[in-house]
């Protein structure tokens, strides 16, 4: 049960009725997930933004015996780094892909993400400002698109959807936005 | 759009910026020619006036030539300002758009009769969030504003002789006492300097030319100077001259090996103490100063769907913001001012915040300091549209340990290493025994004091922290010694999102974060550690289409 100090009362009306109560199972989950290629653009995005790290530790063994560094310490070195590349390449992706969730619904947008920390987030139609797509090289070599929604505090991103989805969702949101604009701020 | 709709500014602003250009130029100048004439002689000064006309020559050609390339004016529904002589800038702001609308004038233009206009648009705090026309008649930024806050309204609302006002300043007084035109010409006579803080009045312009105005909020000067000494600008200069007395101290306290210096160094110690009593007292003046003189003379006014403000000493300040346009209220009470029962009422707008120059807290002070009793009656004479704050509740009790067990356990670490390593690299500790057995004993309560006191501002943190919401806001505490409440209405929140961490989700806890516009670095407003059921619950309030 929520409180009445929750929602519903106010300072001067403390005997206002409840409005809304929630539990748990409330924090519904979007419907749709993200195209699966996603998950190879993820990686490749990661792969070259570790690709200097590991090239250090494959030569790293090498130098070490060369400057007279106990092997063992860079044996550690490259077992720590193939942890980190195995982790952001292998199974972070996998989990992003899993976590993301999004639904476009007449009022509002609904986004979950997040690798450790889960954020769900709600966008209503009625604050969005503009939208648009956009992608990157990797992005645009497997025929994917990014959604970004503009409100007037931020930006949110729905990622990787095949380039004919995101154009007919950016053209959904700004017939819905539309619709629901309220003239400003 | 033809070029003949836009105007120019006043042609003295040429001469107001060389002004203020040479200002800021001469005086570096001319330490350079003292030094100079120092070594050199004749030559140098010669060489000075040289090089001051040369600038002065620059400046005002540059001047001349911003001046002549600037055009604004209201065409159809939009502000447009076209500026730039080298590279040329054409802007066009919907009025609608239009957040807020400053007068601002400093010494030098009040002088000459002229002010600023400065548009606030919605920005994020960006640069292009503000539109300056700068140096024009009072009369006809009077009537700039009124033309662009009146949005899509073309007419000028008509200038109503100053007998008409029924404003009048009521000091602190509250609605209990109603505003009466006798009692605010007593205020102004008990203020010596009431004539000075009327921005129209000393231009010779009219008093109030809006009929509109139903409350007027005059701030004393020695309210002001309450708020001052309240402020945390007084406890920022304490701490600066606690640590340079204390760094003056280490630097004699590491020399007292021999009899001679200890002697010097018993004189330097009531020198010191009073060094840092000396310092605190004029950096803490400087710092209480500069905030009365930004504040001076602050009034705030309804008008109908509008709320004005004024302030300023030095470069007098007007703010018009239609109410429509607040993203959030807070009311505040720093550490003293709790302790005093004074609190702060200021607003968050799309547009004002990181604007050109650090007149941003003015911008948004909606009553600088008033008792905490008070709060209620200003606000609803001021806006009675926030004046409710929807009753809060606190945060869960086991939401206490997310609270103080991180950020203790990193402090102690920290702790640790700061002090425990130049202990270890110490080479007195290898040779003195008596030094070695007092590293532990200086350890353990080096890291127990750091970590009581994180401990203890945490554990006020989470008594502080709280959450809720009525039918149209949601009110949001927080603070540690000081107290501060937050009041965004639903229409004013741009997104909400919950987040969790797997500790979180463990413990059924979630952190809040409510997205709305604002200028400033504040615009995201979070409750920490708040029960998932109540944070789903308020998603569900905020939803449009909730699952209840």
């Amino acid at each position: 049960m929520i409180s009445c100090a929750i929602v519903g009362c106010s300072e001067r009306a403390p005997e206002q009725t409840v409005l809304y109560t929630g539990t748990m199972s409330d924090l519904q989950t979007p419907a749709n997930h993200l195209d699966p290629r996603v998950k190879t653009a993820w990686r490749l995005e990661a792969g070259l933004a570790v690709i200097v790290p590991l090239m250090i530790a494959i030569v790293f063994p090498a130098l070490a015996s060369m400057m007279g560094i106990p092997g063992w310490i860079a044996l550690a070195a490259f077992a720590l780094m193939m942890g980190v590349v195995i982790l952001v390449v292998g199974i972070f992706p996998e989990i992003r892909y899993r976590r993301w969730r999004w639904e476009v619904r007449e009022e509002e947008i609904r986004l979950r993400e997040g690798l450790i920390i889960v954020t769900q987030t709600v966008i209503p139609m009625v604050r969005v400002q503009h939208v648009d797509t956009a992608q990157g090289p990797i992005m645009r070599a497997l025929g994917l698109s990014d959604v970004h929604i503009w409100t007037a505090a931020n930006k949110h991103t729905i990622p990787a959807l095949t380039d004919e989805h995101a154009a007919d969702l950016r053209d959904r949101i700004a017939t819905l936005a539309r619709v629901t604009d309220d003239g400003g701020l | 759009m033809a070029d003949s709709d836009l105007q120019r500014t006043h042609p003295l602003t040429v001469v107001v910026r060389s002004a203020k250009v040479l200002s800021q130029t001469l005086v570096g100048l001319f330490a350079v020619m003292v030094f100079g004439a120092a070594r050199d002689g004749g030559l140098a000064v010669l060489g000075f006036a040289a090089l001051v006309l040369l600038i002065s020559a620059i400046t005002a050609g540059s001047a001349w030539l911003t001046w002549s390339y600037f055009l604004y004016g209201i065409v159809g529904d939009d502000l447009v300002i076209q500026s730039g002589w080298l590279i040329k800038k054409h802007r066009s702001i919907p009025l609608a758009r239009v957040q807020g609308v400053d007068i601002r004038a400093d010494l030098f233009s009040r002088l000459m009769g002229l002010s600023d206009v400065v548009v606030q648009t919605a920005g994020g705090g960006s640069g292009d969030a503000e539109a300056k026309i700068g140096s024009i008649p009072l009369a006809s930024a009077e009537m700039l504003r009124a033309h662009l806050i009146s949005g899509k309204r073309r007419e000028v609302a008509a200038v109503a002789p100053a007998a008409t006002t029924t404003a009048a300043p009521v000091g602190d007084a509250g609605p209990e006492s109603a505003p009466q035109p006798a009692a605010a010409a007593a205020a102004a006579a008990s203020d010596p300097l009431s004539h000075m803080s009327d921005f129209r009045g000393m231009l010779g312009g009219d008093q109030h030319p809006e009929t509109e105005t139903v409350f007027e909020h005059a701030v004393p000067l020695s309210s002001l100077v309450v708020a001052a000494l309240t402020s945390n600008a007084p406890l920022v200069a304490l701490f600066a001259a606690v640590g340079f007395s204390g760094q003056v101290f280490q630097m004699f306290g590491s020399d007292t090996t021999d009899a001679a210096t200890s002697v010097v160094s018993s004189l330097a110690l009531p020198a010191l103490l009073l060094s840092g009593i000396l310092l605190f007292v004029v950096v803490g003046g400087i710092a209480v100063a500069t905030t009365v003189a930004r504040d001076f003379g602050f009034r705030v006014r309804r008008a109908g769907p509008r709320l004005e403000t004024e302030a300023g000493l030095m470069e007098r300040r007007m703010t018009s913001v239609p109410v429509r346009r607040i993203q959030a209220v807070i009311v505040e009470s720093t550490p003293l001012r709790r302790l005093f029962k004074l609190s702060a009422v200021r607003v968050n707008t799309a547009g004002f915040g990181r604007s050109e120059d650090n007149q941003s807290t003015t911008a948004s002070a909606l009553i600088p300091i008033t008792s905490s009793k008070q709060v209620r009656p200003l606000m609803h004479q001021l806006l009675p549209e926030a004046e409710q704050f929807p009753q809060t509740k606190q945060v869960p009790p086991h939401a206490l340990r997310f609270y103080v067990l991180l950020p203790t356990s990193l402090t102690a670490l920290a702790t640790l290493a700061a002090v425990g390593l130049p202990l270890a690299a110490n080479a007195a500790l290898q040779t003195s025994e008596a030094l070695a057995l007092a590293t532990p004993l200086i350890l353990t309560a080096s890291v127990l004091l750091a970590a009581g006191i994180v401990a203890t501002t945490r554990v006020l943190a989470w008594r502080a922290a709280g959450f809720g919401a009525d039918k149209n806001a949601i009110a949001v505490t927080y603070g540690v010694f000081g107290r501060y409440r937050v009041r965004i209405e639903r229409s004013r929140i741009q997104s909400l999102a919950i987040r969790q961490s797997p500790f979180q989700r463990h413990a059924g806890l979630a952190t809040l974060h409510l997205a709305t516009v604002s200028g400033s670095s504040e615009s995201v407003f979070r409750v920490r550690h708040m029960g998932l059921s109540d944070a789903v619950a308020i998603e569900n309030w905020y939803s449009p289409d909730p699952v209840v």
